[in-house]
């Protein structure tokens, strides 16, 4: 019971529960975006 | 041309060395409260580079100005003496001093460049460029993860305790250090970190640049977590050159009746991306390109385009986010 609390906590202060965005993405900007 | 570069430490180096770069300077001085790292960093500019005392610090065409602490005695100094001034502080309590010197400067036809590092500054760039895309801007916010290096790390800190400011429908709002956690999307290789509220300079910065906007807010990574594990003995030294960071940049407005939004991001070294911000702001305001005289932020500043691609050319790229889910959909949602 310590041990699993333990493990929760530390879990939930990482911010373990990190889903990535769906069907989104970063690109780099360049040329005429820049201009 | 004269340029005075007053703290040389990750930042400051940097744009000392980057503005060798961006065009001929006649003398280049470097001002360091630690004279041995002065010695070694003029040395490894060389020519034009010289160490100089304090007295002449404020004795440029333009001075930079990168070191811990508040920057208005020596920028109030320098813009007697007639110089531009460039600062890369990211202190709430700074910024909005050196704000205060707007009359000041415009009298005599000088700039003071507040918060030209990564962020505030690249953040700023940022915000100016995706507004573009707007006639109206209803919302900006930014968020940030990384440290330029020990004193940076260290201000990140100390404003991580301290209640942030954001702008909310006309008005500001005090928000408590450490609260408010939110997840936020970064480029590769950071991707998503929670980040919270602080005493972040974005928002006092970027009013002046979007003033009709109904929300303005900055969000940082670390919150109390940072804060406690910072009390904790290091296993390890801090990294003088800082760690790896990013921004993430997100403006909201409307293009005739459509709303929409624009993310935009950067992913890079703080010191390395604060370091070539701060020798193009330099530069810009040596060359006269900078949008008006006065005591702004970079938003007001600069056309974002050319000084982005400025950037780009000396290795500091922007991206955009496409697709997914933010902006409308996340505020419906009740994110911010």
């Amino acid at each position: 019971m310590g041990i699993a609390t333990l493990v929760a906590g530390v879990l939930r202060l990482r911010g373990a529960t990190v889903e990535e965005p769906k069907g989104g993405g970063w690109r780099e900007l360049t040329g005429p975006e820049l201009r | 041309m004269r340029a005075v570069f007053v703290g040389v430490g990750a930042v400051g180096a940097r744009a000392a060395r980057q503005s060798q770069f961006l065009g001929s300077l006649d003398d280049l001085i470097v001002v360091d409260a630690d004279p041995a790292r002065a010695a070694a960093v003029a040395e490894s500019l060389g020519e034009p580079a010289r160490v100089a005392t304090a007295d002449e610090a404020e004795d440029g065409d333009v001075v930079i100005l990168a070191y811990p602490g508040s920057h208005a005695e020596a920028a109030s100094a320098a813009l007697a003496n007639g110089a531009h001034v460039v600062s890369v502080s990211d202190d709430l309590g700074c910024v909005q001093e050196l704000l205060a010197m707007d009359a000041a400067a415009q009298e005599r036809g000088r700039n003071v460049v507040v918060g030209a590092g990564f962020s505030p500054g690249l953040s700023c760039v940022l915000a100016a460029l995706a507004a573009r895309s707007f006639e109206r801007v209803e919302e900006v916010h930014v968020a940030k993860v990384g440290a330029a290096g020990p004193a940076c790390e260290q201000q990140q800190l100390e404003a991580a305790g301290k209640d942030g400011l954001d702008w909310r429908d006309g008005a500001w709002e005090s928000r408590r250090g450490g609260t408010g956690r939110e997840l936020v999307w970064f480029p590769d290789p950071l991707r998503g970190v929670d980040c919270y509220c602080a005493a972040l300079a974005e928002p006092a910065l970027l009013l002046g640049a979007f003033p009709d906007a109904s929300r303005i807010t900055a969000r940082a990574a670390g919150g109390r977590k940072a804060m406690v594990l910072a009390r904790l003995p290091r296993l390890r030294r801090e990294n003088p050159e800082g760690t790896l960071g990013a921004l993430r940049v997100e403006v909201r407005g409307s293009q005739g009746t459509a709303l929409d939004d624009r993310v935009l991001g950067a992913v890079d070294r703080p010191a390395v991306a604060a370091g070539a911000v701060a020798a193009m702001a330099a530069r810009w305001a040596l060359d006269g390109r900078l949008a008006r005289p006065g005591a702004s932020g970079l938003a007001s500043l600069v056309e974002p385009g050319p000084f982005l691609a400025s950037l780009a050319a000396r290795g500091v790229k922007v991206a955009v986010f496409e697709g997914g889910q933010h902006g409308a959909e996340a505020a419906a949602a009740g994110r911010h």
